[in-house]
């Protein structure tokens, strides 16, 4: 209850930053926000456009939902996906004209995992062994993964007197809608929400999900009940590392068709703050990719008459103020417990 | 090799150093006093505006200079005040004020400027002398930035603030039972960390004479990297800060020699912190209660 209060607060805080913000400009908030529907659900394209925002943003975001429920802050996604887009990139162009579809997308969607949970190895061994802040891990496996990408792309990966990979086979591009005429929305889709499900199933369902919301709980607590808590954070990380892999599913098989530099920045943070947005829930974090992505859509069809950077704005406060909504929420509580002075040093 | 035994190579060693120096002093002042802090490239990105905008606006760059550093300030005030008194989870509120920090420059750029990309250009504070060592060596934006340095490496170690600082990051509780004031201690660290490490941003700004669309570039990442591998200590901080300035300048002076590539060095010192985290020096230890309330 506390939470879908806190929630509440949250938006209507947003909103008026958002139209304080909009009316600073000089612009109706009213009519950009009419505009910036009209821009997303309003036609087939931009309602298109929003699907394959949100399908990267719902498979980052159920990356750091997992990891989040062990207690985790993945903020490696990022470095993953770049990863991932230039393993399936790679080694997609290497495939042969003629392959089925039915043989190159698995073969494919199982690389873009394996790449992914393998860039997560050294922060989940220094997080398991060492005790290393994943925050600060992550932060520096994306950077890496910039400069790899960067180095392997300039030495020798990629097409040349170009910046991106040759050009995956036509077997190996996933199938638009045609229902969405010119968007790059495509079955990827359907990767995405199968993932978001069954993550969430095996959260809740499994041995191993009841472990992570243990570790997630309490490490010392699970540890002395015989959790193999190191065990169980490499292989989450992992796990959150393969599921992030999956979004060069959607940006190399299904938009780009080739993987190049920069493929997936700023999705693994987006896809953080759907997770934080969404709590422990499925559909929330549904919810919260289809937000973003109607935001980040949005964004290009209110820039002529703002900038279109005021929707970063808005998911920042958004992010902070969910961030701070629970406090706040409490100062409206009637108080029950008298704070004892000292209580909680701070 | 030879071209590695000049002062123009000397000199942009220290230029390219100084940012990191400055970003690295603010990122120990908030995370000695035991709040995480990875805004500080979103603090060097507001800061430059700042400064660039009060310039602009007055026509004195020091005037600018003063708005910068309140600009930094002012960004982690906001940090101060989400994580400590609105409960928010550090991580969370560093990366939403990054977020903040470059849509709202970029914005504002637009707003003040009309132009996507950058700012019209603005007198720095140092003398226009063709040489890099005399731009560098006479802008007083860079000694200052030794002064924080020089400030934050005594001001920690030997003063009572820096004292107070140091116990509220190790033992908040130990530190209230002595009637340290844990909150006001922490607040003051994390808004004087904006101030340090909005430093950073005032020297880009006029050492590149404008503020450009994203110019913090990554920087205050690497000074992230650089307090972590310091092991929150600010003497080794300035030894990382000029290693990682020599490297980037050795390479932009060997690029035609195609000796490293420029990704090595740009990746060094991330994977540098990655080797420290493994324990790689012993005493590289976090403040204790980092991150805890």
């Amino acid at each position: 209850m506390n939470r879908r209060w806190s929630l509440l607060l949250a938006a209507i805080l947003s909103i008026i930053a958002f139209e304080l913000a909009v009316l600073a400009w000089g612009e109706t908030p009213w009519s950009i926000a009419k505009q910036l529907f009209a821009g997303t659900w309003g036609t087939r394209y931009g309602a298109g456009q929003v699907l394959f925002k949100s399908t990267s943003i719902a498979l980052a975001g159920i990356a750091a939902q997992i990891a989040l429920r062990a207690g985790l802050f993945h903020l490696g996604i990022e470095g993953c996906i770049a990863v991932s887009a230039l393993s399936v990139g790679a080694i997609g162009a290497t495939l042969p004209q003629t392959i089925p579809r039915l043989v190159a997308w698995p073969l494919l969607a199982l690389i873009a995992a394996i790449a992914g949970a393998l860039w997560t190895l050294p922060a989940g061994i220094l997080r398991a062994r060492f005790g290393a802040h994943e925050v600060i891990s992550g932060i520096m496996l994306n950077k890496i993964a910039g400069a790899t990408v960067s180095y392997a792309l300039v030495r020798g990966l990629a097409e040349k007197a170009s910046v991106h990979t040759r050009p995956l086979p036509r077997g190996a591009l996933l199938t638009r809608f045609s229902a969405l005429p010119g968007s790059a929305a495509n079955v990827a889709i359907v990767v995405a929400v199968f993932a978001v499900l069954s993550v969430a199933w095996v959260s809740r369902r499994t041995v191993f999900g009841r472990e992570l919301r243990s570790i997630g709980a309490s490490e010392s607590a699970s540890r002395a009940t015989g959790i193999g808590v190191s065990g169980r954070m490499i292989q989450v990380l992992a796990l959150s590392g393969a599921l992030a892999g999956l979004c060069a599913l959607n940006d190399v098989m299904g938009y780009k068709g080739y993987a190049e530099e920069g493929l997936g920045i700023g999705v693994g943070f987006t896809g953080l703050a759907a997770a934080l947005l969404a709590g422990d829930s499925a559909v929330g974090l549904f919810v919260a990719a289809l937000f973003f992505g109607t935001l980040s859509q949005g964004a290009l069809s209110i820039n002529a008459r703002i900038p279109m950077e005021i929707v970063d704005v808005l998911s920042a406060i958004v992010l902070l103020l969910v961030a701070v909504a629970p406090k706040l929420a409490s100062y409206f509580e009637s108080p029950q417990s008298p704070r004892v002075a000292g209580e909680k040093a701070k | 090799m030879s071209r590695l035994f000049t002062l123009a190579f000397l000199a942009q060693s220290l230029r390219i150093a100084l940012p990191y120096l400055a970003a690295s002093m603010g990122g120990i002042w908030s995370e000695r006093a035991g709040v995480p802090n990875v805004a500080l490239e979103g603090t060097i990105l507001v800061s430059a505006l700042g400064a660039v905008a009060g310039t602009t606006a007055t026509g004195s760059p020091w005037i600018g200079l003063v708005i910068g550093l309140c600009s930094g300030a002012l960004l982690q005030a906001i940090h101060a005040l989400a994580v400590l008194r609105g409960g928010a989870d550090a991580i969370v509120s560093g990366l939403a004020l990054n977020l903040f920090a470059a849509g709202g420059t970029r914005f504002l750029l637009r707003a003040f400027y009309d132009s996507s990309s950058n700012s019209p250009s603005i007198p720095g504070l140092g003398p226009s002398a063709s040489s890099i060592l005399a731009t560098t060596l006479l802008d007083p934006t860079s000694w200052l930035v030794v002064l924080a340095a020089a400030g934050t490496t005594l001001g920690l170690a030997r003063t009572r603030f820096g004292l107070r600082v140091r116990a509220v990051g190790e033992h908040p509780v130990a530190a209230a039972s002595v009637g340290v004031p844990v909150l006001a201690t922490r607040v003051r660290a994390v808004v004087l960390a904006g101030a340090v490490a909005g430093l950073a941003g005032i020297w880009l700004a006029f050492d590149q004479h404008q503020f450009s669309s994203g110019m913090s570039g990554g920087r205050g990442f690497i000074a992230l990297a650089i307090v972590v591998i310091s092991g929150w200590r600010p003497l080794p901080a300035v030894g990382f800060a000029l290693l990682f300035g020599t490297a980037e300048a050795a390479q932009i002076a060997l690029q035609d020699q195609k000796v490293v590539a420029h990704q090595v060095i740009q990746a060094l010192p991330y994977v540098i912190t990655l080797v420290a985290l493994a324990g790689w020096v012993r005493r590289a230890r976090p403040p204790a209660a980092l991150g805890k309330s």
